[in-house]
């Protein structure tokens, strides 16, 4: 654990951002079940019938994709799922970061020093490009 | 007082749970019985590759009704195979069919190795590498763009550097106006930290950007849609399509990260292509350097790509000749869509061809099939009549050109009359260019 000191600090940020997302979902869908089952309500008092089991399913489904679209377009729900998705990305990042320090011995490559290989065949093959293009107009102008 | 369930009473309940048993049997056995499912069946020659990129030819499947080619610009999201996702419900085939010389990108699949790519790779290096594979094999000087969704964003900003190699650019549902807040990704993008991401993945998931598009209607994509596959489930053909949209659906390659970077932190958070201020290879893109005639084709009922992101393209091209379709349906019922495959492919086929001098008008008039392809009756239906009703109006130098234009410009005068009797609405914007 001494070689990751900094990994709690970010997961607990992502615990504590998670809860607070898991609980606005589940809040909107309990709105939406609380919907339903006026729907239904109201549907006694008129002394209406679901002839099938697609008709009521339809309505649960209507309802709850209202409820749940009505929240996604919410800024509150836009910044709750933002702060989540960024602490899971952040704490992603730190967790590769303590997974290589603790490879750093180990005869293997790491991603870290993949990653500038690949920069390097990026770099490369931008410039071979650029030069085969180069040669290509010289040779058209010859 | 009554039960509204009442109606459910035990006999028919078990009756109704014998008859889903039944089908789920029959839809193990179907399900086990197929080997493939088959995408994208349309015959096409590879041409050009460079990396993970493979640029293909579609192979003829009429003759020739318009001489440009049309290149096909498929977002980086999802597979291009869509286009073509089965013979009957194939975009593709019905350009083939209307005797177009079709040519598509297909990306490939990155991986790590690609997470350096930025936008100025794909746009500047990538497609132009495709535009001049095109112009070479089909000995034609300019191309058609076709861009789909963010292939259409790329196409409009490669058609402003590139103006030269560009006869005409059709951008289908692609957004360029990122400043509404009416789609969910919209929304969602504007204050999401890009750079986290990235850093985090290098190449981003697919599978990640799935569950995003998975939320837009979360009850009817993850719930509703396999419920209705009961209905299907015991018929092969219909199972079929349903297992391909799913293929298609989840088939999602992952995005290299600087491309994707600069894609939501300048567009989706900037909205520097409306501004004119984006940057590519060093370059400022000017939407107004679009001269071309530009066919800008947006579904009322996106919920991916919202109209107010597609339409003001109209007002930011240099073109004089813009027009500006509507299709009544969403995202990708433009392409899959029963409706579409008599509609579409036809009016972008027409719209082509009234712009195209390359071939005497007489190989125009009637694109003769040499291969039989889907829903042939009504293409060629909705083509003609559409012909001298639905043409845009055309700057002075087209009207000079030996195509019977004075009856169209006549007609677009007459609005009432091209509702009436066309299906679709061709709508033409004659607003000046904002520059």
């Amino acid at each position: 654990m001494s070689r990751c000191p900094n990994l709690q600090k970010p997961c607990l940020l992502l615990r504590q951002k998670n809860i607070e997302y898991q609980q606005l979902m589940q809040v909107t869908g309990q709105e939406g079940m609380q919907t339903v089952v006026k729907a239904l309500a109201s549907k006694i008092e008129a002394g209406e019938k679901f002839e099938k089991f697609d008709e009521f399913f339809s309505l649960w489904i209507d309802i709850n994709e209202k409820a749940f679209n009505k929240l996604f377009q919410s800024k509150v729900f836009s910044d709750k799922r933002n702060a989540m998705t960024d602490a899971g990305f952040n704490a992603r990042k730190l967790y590769n970061e303590i997974v290589e320090s603790q490879l750093v011995d180990l005869p293997i490559v790491r991603r870290s020093e993949m990653d500038e290989v690949y920069k390097i065949i990026y770099d490369l093959r931008k410039q071979v490009k650029g030069l085969e293009s180069q040669i290509q107009e010289l040779k058209t102008q010859l | 007082m009554n039960n509204p369930f009442s109606s459910f009473d035990a006999k028919s309940t078990i009756k109704h749970l014998s008859e889903v048993n039944s089908k789920l049997m029959k839809g193990a056995e179907l399900l086990t019985d197929i080997e493939e499912i088959d995408v994208g069946t349309a015959a096409k020659q590879l041409i050009y590759e460079e990396d993970k990129l493979k640029l293909y030819h579609y192979k003829p499947e009429a003759a020739k009704a318009c001489g440009v080619p049309i290149l096909v610009v498929y977002a980086l999201v999802n597979r291009p195979y869509m286009l073509d996702i089965q013979p009957d419900r194939s975009f593709i085939r019905n350009l083939l069919s209307l005797g177009l010389d079709v040519y598509i990108i297909d990306w490939g699949y990155p991986t790590q190795a690609d997470r350096y790519l930025s936008m100025d790779d794909y746009i500047n290096g990538y497609i132009d590498n495709c535009v001049e594979a095109v112009r070479k094999n089909a000995r034609s000087d300019k191309v058609t763009l076709m861009g789909v969704c963010q292939g259409g964003t790329f196409s409009g900003i490669y058609s402003a550097l590139h103006p030269e190699k560009i006869h005409s650019l059709i951008t289908l549902v692609a957004p360029f106006d990122f400043a509404t807040d009416d789609g969910l990704l919209f929304n969602w993008s504007k204050n999401m930290d890009i750079d986290a991401l990235v850093d985090a993945y290098g190449v981003v998931p697919g599978s990640l950007l799935n569950d995003g598009f998975l939320m837009l209607m979360p009850f009817n994509l993850n719930i509703k849609k396999y419920v209705d596959m009961l209905e299907v489930v015991e018929d092969k053909d219909k199972l079929l399509n349903f297992l391909r949209m799913e293929k298609w659906i989840f088939d999602s390659p992952g995005q290299a990260g600087e491309c994707l970077r600069q894609f939501v932190k300048d567009l989706y958070q900037g909205n520097k292509l409306a501004k004119g201020k984006l940057e590519l290879g060093g370059k400022t893109v000017d939407l107004g350097n679009i001269k071309m005639p530009i066919l800008n084709i947006f579904a009322s009922a996106d919920h991916l790509v919202p109209p107010e992101a597609i339409k003001p393209l109209n007002d930011l091209v240099g073109s004089k000749d813009k027009t500006l379709y509507e299709f009544k349906g969403g995202h990708i019922g433009v392409f899959v869509g029963s409706r579409s495959q008599k509609e579409l492919a036809p009016a972008i086929a027409k719209w082509l061809i009234d712009r195209d001098s390359s071939l005497p008008i007489k190989a125009k008039e009637t694109p003769k099939k040499v291969a039989p392809a889907a829903p042939i009756a009504a293409k060629t239906k909705t083509v003609k009549p559409a012909a001298a009703k639905t043409a845009p109006k055309k700057p002075a130098a087209k009207l000079a050109t030996a195509k019977p234009t004075k009856a169209k410009v006549k007609a677009v005068a007459k609005p009432k009359a091209v509702k009436s009797s066309v299906p679709e609405v061709f709508k033409t914007s004659f607003k000046k260019p904002a520059k």
